[in-house]
């Protein structure tokens, strides 16, 4: 297994992202955000380097269509922060799967994520600021923003 | 940053596999593991998971006969050695049963807490994702412990093979004698982690060499005094044949007929060969109180 066989593979990957992140364009076109060809290749290349960062293999199907799925319809999602905001929360989440010990699943961390992003008007900084902890609370309890952020003051020990 | 995963653990394997082969079942291995709830996993899991793999492969390849051809697709080689596994796990429960049923006369701590820990072996062997791990505890020391290259299901099926060897060796010694012989060779021989074989073994070996009888495990005087003058004869491969004589006697008269009892008895006996030679060459005085004990 040279270093030629290990760029052929890392290639056939890329396309593979090519081919699911196309797929994404045209889902979250509905709501008016899609990747140019280079925030497409921006995208391929940060996962990549993400899993590497945070020590994770992710070899099948990539997290990002349904973290596309999951953030696409947020109304406090434009396109002009849209190829930023994914680098983001494409990194937070590989964190925050790696604080959970695997005992989320992808869709439940998006969706915590989620609720979070829209809790704070839009903000990926309240969303990497926070604890696992935090939330996964703020969604199991529903808590608005107030107490969220109060708790958040006294409890965010393992911030991002 | 994390080291980067080695894919190329199966190289180890007779058949180089390709990268991309390797990679598909990996892949088809961690969706599998994370049962689609998770697209990724951490880099340690999926190393256990290509470890699992490798061992899988390798367990097919080694194994005798299989409906699975040797050059067959990885995943078809993979899945045969999951199944070659899985056997291999229910042969190792079926000799727990008899560890369980056969114990020697006498045990120590080490000996009933390891044999309380090996269920969970069955209990938590994972055949499926992590064939080459051993999910319990094993402390007891065995006599002649199980070679480094084995790892899972192979580990335990050794170990028990060799367990059971132990015991099956014991039981042909009455209870007082083995007592007597553990206090004085170990002292508090119940609640330290020692091997009980090893004493009786040697004492059984130093009896046959000297034709003392060998359930007795205790030569007279004379007779331990010309034990350690054949094993310290001045041509080491006639002190070396008489340890093997005497291995063999042993056997004889303790009804010990499998080949692999005789081989693990052997072995003992060399072992204690190579260590009174070099103990009575170099004159050390405690190792001949020590064996002054065994007497």
């Amino acid at each position: 297994m040279d270093r030629q066989s290990n760029s052929e593979a890392l290639s056939v990957r890329e396309q593979k992202m090519r081919i699911e992140l196309d797929a994404c364009n045209a889902r979250s076109a509905i709501f008016g955000l899609t990747l140019s060809e280079r925030g497409m290749r921006e995208v391929t290349h940060q996962r990549e380097r993400a899993l590497a960062d945070h020590g994770r293999v992710e070899l099948g199907r990539s997290v990002l269509p349904a973290l596309i799925e999951g953030f696409c319809d947020s109304p406090f999602l434009l396109q002009e922060e849209y190829e930023g905001t994914l680098l983001e929360l494409l990194d937070a989440f590989y964190y925050f799967k790696n604080e959970c010990g695997e005992q989320l699943t992808d869709d439940e961390l998006i969706a915590a994520m989620r609720e979070r992003y829209d809790a704070y008007d839009g903000s990926t900084d309240a969303v990497i600021g926070t604890s696992l902890e935090a939330l996964c609370r703020a969604r199991r309890l529903g808590l608005d923003d107030e107490e969220d952020l109060e708790e958040d003051e006294t409890d965010d020990v393992g911030a991002h | 940053m994390s080291e980067p995963i080695e894919i190329a653990a199966l190289e180890g394997t007779e058949s180089c596999e390709s990268l991309d082969a390797v990679t598909a079942l990996l892949a088809e291995r961690i969706a599998r593991y994370t049962m689609g709830d998770s697209t990724s996993v951490p880099l340690d899991t999926a190393k256990r998971l290509l470890g699992g793999m490798a061992f899988c492969v390798q367990l097919h390849l080694n194994g005798a006969a299989s409906a699975v051809p040797k050059d067959a697709p990885l995943k078809e080689r993979f899945f045969a050695g999951v199944a070659e596994a899985r056997r291999l796990t229910r042969r190792a429960k079926l000799m727990l049963n008899e560890a369980q049923r056969w114990q020697p006369p006498v045990v120590n701590t080490g000996f009933l807490d390891t044999l309380a820990a090996l269920p969970s072996f069955f209990k938590w062997y994972n055949a499926e994702f992590f064939a080459q791990e051993i999910p319990c505890s094993i402390d007891y020391p065995l006599c002649q412990p199980v070679s480094d290259s084995f790892s899972g299901v192979e580990y335990m099926l050794d170990y028990l093979k060799r367990w059971l060897t132990e015991s099956a060796f014991l039981r042909a010694f009455p209870r007082e004698s083995l007592v007597e012989l553990y206090e004085q060779y170990y002292g508090d021989y119940e609640d330290l982690l020692v091997n009980l074989y090893l004493p009786a073994a040697e004492a059984a070996i130093l009896c046959a060499l000297s034709n003392a009888p060998v359930r007795a495990l205790r030569p007279g005087e004379g007779q331990h005094a010309e034990s350690i003058r054949l094993i310290c004869a001045p041509d080491e491969a006639d002190a070396r044949n008489a340890v093997f004589m005497a291995a063999k006697r042993a056997c004889e008269e303790l009804c010990s007929g499998s080949a692999f009892a005789r081989d693990y008895l052997e072995q003992t006996a060399l072992d204690l060969m190579v260590r009174l030679r070099a103990t009575y060459t170099a004159g050390d005085v405690r190792e001949r109180i020590h064996i002054a004990g065994i007497e």
